[in-house]
């Protein structure tokens, strides 16, 4: 077991005492497996991550345990969390634009965290990682995108390149929150494939956030259906999709189906 | 209503130290937005829809082409009736500002009676599906996707002719996409509003959009004028874009 969370929660600190935002979230996530967590706007998904990452400030009162390895990430102290972080677990945030440091070049960033992290001090060695991992997310004229500073930069490919990043780092587990929203639909698919073919071969755990059933279904073994702060609904990715239990669940797989209805009626020639 | 006419834009990259190249991302690209239509604009990303977005706005300077909106070319004659909902939502809102003071802003001296605004306000936030508490809060204690539909109440907010949707569902979860589509179709009805709606997810598009055009490496592709003739496109682009939508929603769900 790589990373299991027991009885999280998590409350902000209010004037009036504590409010609490996520309540009670257990699970578990093995060697090569992608848990995949759904849920409405607002539902706590992208705490829970920060949570696990040890991110969270101390405006929040957690209780609960995030065990990786064994260790409790949220009672480590900052420099055993930052020696964790980026390594071995690696989080895509959900914000592509707000990702990066405006003041700086993208070779830059990109460079100084593969270097903190990876111990490689030849530079040469790094840009070929970076744009070898530029290459699989479909990024072409990778020494140009290097040059420039994030603003110049479209939203999709930000998102794309803090994915290249956290494949370049080969971290053991990948927390991805919503990463694919600012992303065409082609080049969702090739994202997703590229994501598959690197826990098909360095056996990454994922976990994995996205509102978006259809990539969801694409990817995770399990799902986790999240309801405010709460899991209402948790199982085999298949069954979850195809028959779902809680109120929740339902609304949200029907609501996607008739978005596809008025898709179908457009392109009648799908047989289905 | 709206058009732009042969816009052209270009960005110096470096290459080395001194070496620069000049790189077009916009290829002369023109486009019309009736009053009261809904123009989706699909793309791969990169393509250069923002930046075609922005210099609709007037943000940025086209190198070439003109824009228009009913006839007027000046910049200042129409601002106020546009209004946008940006892609990059967060450092879009000013993280100083509580939510309600972020909207007062857009409404700017508009309404004076102070209980009045912030009934309005109030009224707006519930129509994204938000309430009273979000009021006073900041945009860090937000989710993305409220974060995202507070941009959309402040888009709505001075009751703009035309608005731009830059991907402004992109961070939310299909139930309340579906409600802010249905309120874009509302208010699209009500008070015959046009919008430009930037986006990459084929399904938004054919749930609200008159046309789509089809965007690619800086250049208009395909347009389709009704959108239920979107089955009959024949450009490459397009179709491996539908092509893709199809292998990865319909399989799963059928
Ligand atoms: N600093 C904060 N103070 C108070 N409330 C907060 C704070 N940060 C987040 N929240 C609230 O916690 C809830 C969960 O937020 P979270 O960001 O986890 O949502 P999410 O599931 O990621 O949603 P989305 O899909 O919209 O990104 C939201 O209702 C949000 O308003
Ligand atoms: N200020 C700038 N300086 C240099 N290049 C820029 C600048 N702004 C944008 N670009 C380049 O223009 C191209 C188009 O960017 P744009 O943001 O318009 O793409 P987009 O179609 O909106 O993509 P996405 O769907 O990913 O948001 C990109 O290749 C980007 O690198
Ligand atoms: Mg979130
Ligand atoms: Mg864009």
């Amino acid at each position: 077991m790589i990373l299991e969370v027991k009885n999280l929660c998590v409350s902000v600190r209010t004037k009036k005492g504590l409010h609490p935002l996520v309540s009670d979230v257990t699970f578990n996530l093995e060697k090569n497996h992608c848990l995949g967590i759904l849920g409405e706007s607002g539902s706590g998904k992208s705490l829970t991550c920060k949570a696990v990452m040890g991110l969270l400030d101390a405006n929040f009162h957690l209780e609960g345990e995030v065990l990786f390895h064994g260790k409790n990430i949220l009672t480590m102290f900052e420099k055993e969390k930052s020696l964790i972080r980026g390594k071995e677990i690696c989080m895509v945030i959900q914000n592509p634009m707000t990702a990066f440091n405006p003041l700086f070049s993208m070779e830059n960033q990109l460079l100084e965290t593969l270097q903190t992290h990876l111990h490689v001090k030849n530079k040469k060695e790094l840009l070929r990682l970076i744009l070898e991992a530029f290459e699989k997310m479909n990024l072409h004229e990778g020494e140009a995108i290097l040059k420039k500073y994030p603003h110049q930069l479209s939203g999709g490919m930000l998102q794309r390149m803090m994915i290249a990043l956290c494949i370049a780092l080969n971290p053991s587990v990948i927390i991805a929150d919503e990463p694919t929203t600012a992303i065409d639909v082609v080049n969702q698919v090739e994202v997703i494939r590229e994501l598959k073919k690197v826990r098909e071969l360095y056996q990454t755990s994922m976990l994995f956030i996205s509102h978006d059933l259809s990539i969801l279904s694409q990817i995770s073994d399990t799902m986790m259906v999240m309801h405010q702060g709460k899991i209402v609904e948790s199982g085999r990715a298949q069954e979850i999709i195809f028959s779902p239990k809680e109120a929740p669940t339902k609304e949200l797989i029907s609501t996607r189906l008739k978005l596809i209805e008025a898709f179908q009626r457009c392109v009648k020639e799908c047989s289905c | 209503m709206l058009e732009a006419k042969g816009i052209v834009k270009g960005y110096h990259e470096s290459q080395g130290l001194f070496k620069k190249r000049h790189k077009a991302v916009l290829k002369g690209v023109s486009l019309h937005v009736k009053r009261g239509e809904c123009v989706g604009l699909i793309g791969e990303s990169g393509s250069g829809k923002s930046t075609l977005g922005k210099i609709i706005l007037g943000i940025e300077k086209a190198d070439e082409g003109t824009i228009s909106f009913e006839g007027k070319s000046d910049k200042r004659a129409y601002e106020k009736e546009m209004s946008v909902v940006f892609q990059d939502y967060t450092s879009s809102i000013n993280p100083r500002f509580r939510i309600k003071e972020v909207i007062a802003e857009a409404l700017g001296k508009s309404i004076a009676c102070a209980k009045e605004k912030r009934a309005y306000i109030l009224s707006l936030l519930e129509e994204v599906g938000l309430n009273e508490t979000f009021l006073e809060r900041y945009a860090h204690e937000l989710s993305g996707g409220q974060l995202q539909r507070v941009c959309i109440a402040r888009a709505i907010a001075t009751k703009p002719k035309f608005i731009l949707l830059d991907e402004a569902v992109s961070s939310l979860d299909v139930s309340v996409q579906l409600q802010i589509l249905e309120l874009l179709k509302a208010l699209k009805e009500k008070h015959n509003l046009s919008y430009l709606f930037i986006t990459h997810d084929v399904m938004c598009v054919t749930y609200l959009c008159d046309r789509v055009i089809f965007f690619k490496e800086g250049e208009c592709v395909e347009s389709v004028d009704k959108i239920e003739d979107l089955k009959h496109i024949s450009h490459p682009y397009s179709k491996s874009l539908l092509g893709a939508v199809e292998a990865l929603e319909i399989p799963n769900f059928c």
